[in-house]
């Protein structure tokens, strides 16, 4: 195992991870493979810390009562949590990692359009992390992820940090947006038509869209909360002639679209994994591309649906709640095409694909329970209840998380060129199906009663759903430990990855595991179209042996 | 005629209901369809998939019906909302004033210039409430979740909101909205009595706390009845103890002052309870110490007195000469509250809501 690189042959090109060696040939590297490598680090470190906050959140709320951590600690983790979550891996997490890996393969190139500015996102996003990381070591910050004011510009704790970090990771995602925009509109293999772009290529494009229309407008809208904050000028503060609800409108001009940045990716990814383990064409191909920038386009229109309770007119709330029906529309398209594709399939369950019909359940759950969120008597209800909190983590999480963790599993060989044992990731899959409904179903059920969110203690009668959902924690946490150590012991220990392990019709399935730095030194191959699966079967009806790498 | 917030609740459960309906029933679908073809098609059993790309009739059918069923379960959350937004006018409503602030709730009934940190309200009544929050302060959120209703309490703006119970009982008010330290302590009660109890309830509050200060001594004494019956260590609790401590340690908010400490003795507007008097219902300004002038003058007094006895010197140290208290009394035209008294304008309409109501009823 440890003579590969000797055992390659001399015709083979090096990979990409044994090109260069030492820090700082991956600290300087402007090849998108490896700053999806650097930025996969970065994400996955992040998203264990924040998941660890999220425990110690469940753990304080076993019980009734303050355990270990009063109401400004809780606040504080919250806030990182929150923060965390939202701007170091949510939003991030697909494009970041799969996207810079994987969309100039998927459309033959060989790297983006602007490779160097690519890194610059990084460091914008290393920027952001690290003042991030230093506003917690000054005390941390209580303001929830979402900044409102005027409690923003009120609190105590130190908010021009944080908002700083926002603004940067505004930037790389504003940088990485414009990047994969022009590299799908300059560097397309000659001959690929926009119609032969997978649909992960299609979700990234609309996501691109979405970062680089919406997220000045939060970038401004954190500029002037600082400038209400230390210079007074009374923007948000009715005393001053301003107004809270502004901020409100404002933020969630970016902040909900930034919803659909997180998940457009994610429903790429399903998009891919279903066709390859399902041996057959994805099943209305416009259909989904299309839906893709509906979504893209009637979710940056539904932003004061967050607002119903806020004092917004009443005719604003209406308009936004009508509005915010037809998201769901574009949604349920999905799904069904999702189903088509599988229908009359030839169908294996390895790890990805199991992801992928988990992530069906949860969307559909999440999905669902968004249309009581919609819907203005029922929203008034559970506004700002633990229901929206379960609401938010089946689509968020259940949904977009367990996508990132289905990429993981499906480009991982591809990657890093190891199998990782598919009995574990079966394990740890379970585990993490289990705890993750046990963690948030309840909390539903708690919203529904009346359990409002953010709370760092809660009456009695609500000690059920709380016990029920922390003992969830534990056990979803155990099932991710288990699928990562998987992952990462598979990079050392793993058997050699093939070419083509699923029998995958994109372009990354052509090109050796993992890929050398300059992937396409021929034309990639464009006889067959992405979701069509027939090379595989030259010989009669037998499937071909998946090629292995020499 | 204005409709009890019992159509309201029936109306968001059937809102609930509908689209939990049409939830479950097409998830069910989905899911088993899920497994289904996951079994049936699975490679063992079907080695080659069929070719198939797509189906336009297919697409346009699962797109429009979606959408048809968007529109339809729009106007089922539609119909509670406009109930919930039919306010009743003041006239034939019971107004109460919730003021939000960090990190309580304070009920004023403003034709009686009575507050409360819990609510009270007639069974049967449509109660209006004005929500706001103080200039100073962030935003809150009025809920009760019995009622389905919330709304919140912005600094700067005026909210509105309404209901009417049908039942007797205690019902829980939560904070919706993150508002700092204590949000998960901004906990309430809605006391729904009956009319006769309202009634009583009101009478008792304005012989014991809401008469005019006229009498010096009254306000002096720490153990006159004016000052006996604010129960002040039950408002210490809801409205100082977040910040100055359950015991005056002080400090649970930064620069929030021990009430205990002798070394921190230079406060700011003086430590007699004249000079409290003045800091409960001015603030101090550049701290986080707001005005209560949401609180009646003889609970701002009661205060006053409670903080006094909390330190160890005993209460002796606050005492002040009597000018002081009629300077105070002056200042604040304390003795000219005098509409407050028993034949106050709320029982008239409270009587008069009753006919009318009844009469409408009857037509």
């Amino acid at each position: 195992m440890s003579n590969d690189a000797a055992a390659l042959p001399p015709l083979e090109q090096v990979d990409y991870i044994r090109a260069k060696k030492g820090l700082k040939s991956w600290l300087t590297t402007v090849d998108h493979k490896r700053i999806a490598i650097l930025y996969l680090i970065a994400i996955l470190t992040f998203f264990i810390v924040a998941m660890g906050l999220g425990v110690l959140m469940r753990l304080e709320l076993l019980n009734p009562g303050t355990d270990f951590m009063d109401g400004p600690a809780y606040n504080r983790i919250l806030t990182l949590h929150g923060v965390i979550m939202t701007f170091l891996f949510i939003i991030p997490s697909i494009p970041a990692v799969f996207g810079n890996f994987l969309l100039p393969i998927m459309i033959g190139a060989n790297d983006v359009q602007f490779p160097r500015l690519n890194l610059a996102s990084w460091y914008f996003y290393m920027a952001g992390a690290v003042l991030a990381l230093i506003a917690v070591g000054l005390g941390g910050v209580d303001t929830g992820w979402t900044f409102y004011v005027p409690y923003s510009a009120n609190t105590d704790s130190n908010v021009l940090l944080p908002m700083v970090a926002a603004f940067l990771l505004g930037w790389s995602s504003i940088l990485t947006g414009l990047n994969f925009i022009a590299t799908v509109h300059r560097l397309r293999a000659p001959g690929m038509k926009w119609g032969d772009m997978p649909l992960f290529v299609w979700g990234l494009y609309a996501t691109s869209w979405i970062a680089v229309l919406a997220t000045p407008v939060v970038g401004i809208t954190l500029i002037l909360v600082l400038m209400e904050r230390f210079l007074g000028i009374g923007i948000f503060n009715a005393a001053m002639g301003g107004d809270p609800l502004l901020f409100q409108h404002m933020f969630w001009i970016y902040s909900h679209p930034a919803v659909y940045v997180m998940v457009l990716p994610a429903m790429g990814v399903v998009s891919e994994i279903i066709p390859a383990f399902s041996r057959k064409k994805i099943f209305g191909y416009w259909f989904i591309a299309v839906s893709s920038m509906a979504i893209a386009a009637i979710g940056s229109l539904v932003w004061a649906h967050h607002m119903f309770t806020s004092g917004m007119a009443d005719e604003g709330r209406v308009i936004f709640s009508f509005l915010t029906f037809f998201v769901s529309v574009p949604s349920a398209v999905k799904v069904f095409n999702w189903l088509a594709t599988i229908y009359k399939g030839s169908i294996k369950i390895d790890p990805p694909m199991l992801f992928a019909f988990g992530f069906i359940f949860m969307f559909s759950i999440g999905g669902f329970t968004g249309l009581m969120n919609a819907s203005l008597s029922t929203d008034i209800h559970i506004h700002d209840t633990a229901f929206v909190v379960a609401h938010f983590h089946y689509t968020m999480f259940g949904s977009t998380g367990l996508m990132f963790f289905a990429a993981m599993h499906y480009w991982w060989p591809k990657m890093f060129g190891r199998m990782y044992s598919f009995k574990t990731a079966f394990f740890g899959f379970g585990l993490f199906f289990i705890g993750f409904n046990l963690l948030y179903f309840p909390l539903f059920l708690a919203g529904l009663a009346g359990m409002p969110r953010r709370y760092q203690d809660y009456l009695p009668e609500y000690h059920g759903y709380h016990a029920a959902s922390t003992i969830g924690s534990w056990i979803m946490v155990v099932g991710l430990m288990i699928l990562f150590i998987n992952l990462i012991v598979a990079i050392w220990r793993g058997k050699k990855a093939p070419m083509n392990p699923w029998g995958g019709a994109t372009l990354e399935w052509q090109i050796p595991s993992p890929p050398p730095t300059h992937q396409f030194d021929a034309a990639p191959d464009l006889t067959h179209g992405p979701y069509d699966y027939d090379f595989l079967y030259e010989d009669e009806d037998q499937p071909k042996e998946t090629e292995v790498k020499a | 005629m204005i409709l009890a917030s019992r159509d309201i609740i029936d109306s968001v459960d059937k809102a609930w209901w509908i689209l939990t309906g049409i939830s479950v029933v097409l998830f069910i679908g989905i899911m088993t369809a899920l497994v289904i073809f996951a079994i049936k098609y699975h490679r063992s059993r079907n080695p080659r998939a069929a070719d198939i790309s797509g189906n336009t009739k297919l697409e346009i059918a699962w797109t429009v019906l979606p959408t048809l069923l968007s529109v339809y379960m729009f106007f089922v959350g539609y119909e509670g909302f406009a109930l919930m937004r039919d306010m009743p006018s003041e006239e034939n409503s019971i107004v109460v004033e919730v003021d939000a602030r960090q990190w309580a709730f304070t009920f004023r009934y403003p034709n009686a210039d009575i507050s409360s940190p819990d609510m009270y309200v007639p069974v049967g009544k449509p109660i209006r409430c004005h929500l706001t929050a103080p200039d100073d302060d962030v935003i809150h959120s009025f809920y009760i979740p019995y009622f389905r209703t919330k709304e919140d309490c912005v600094p700067g703006r005026t909210n509105y909101m309404w209901f009417q119970a049908d039942k007797i009982g205690v019902y829980n008010i939560f904070c919706a909205e993150y508002c700092g330290k204590d949000h998960a302590r901004m906990v309430s009660k809605l006391h729904v009595v009956s009319e006769e109890d309202y009634r009583k309830w009101l009478t008792q509050r304005l012989e014991d706390r809401f008469r005019p200060i006229d009498d010096v001594a009254a306000v002096m004494d720490a153990k006159s009845e004016g000052i006996v019956a604010s129960n002040a260590a039950e408002l210490y609790t809801v409205y100082c103890a977040s910040c100055h401590g359950p015991k005056g340690e002080g400090g649970l908010v930064e620069g929030a002052r021990s009430f205990i400490d002798n070394a921190t003795d230079k406060w700011k507007k003086g430590v007699t309870i004249p000079d409290m008097f003045r800091t409960l219902t001015l603030g101090l300004d550049g701290t986080r110490m707001k005005a209560f002038d949401n609180l009646s003058a003889w609970d701002r007094f009661a205060l006053a007195h409670h903080v006094a006895s909390l330190h160890p010197d005993g209460p002796g140290r606050s005492d002040a000469p009597i000018e002081e208290y009629k300077k105070l009394i002056d200042e604040f035209k304390l003795a000219e509250q005098k509409k407050v008294s028993l034949d106050f304008p709320v029982d008239e309409a409270i009587e008069e809501l009753v006919e009318k109501t009844g009469s409408e009823k009857n037509k």
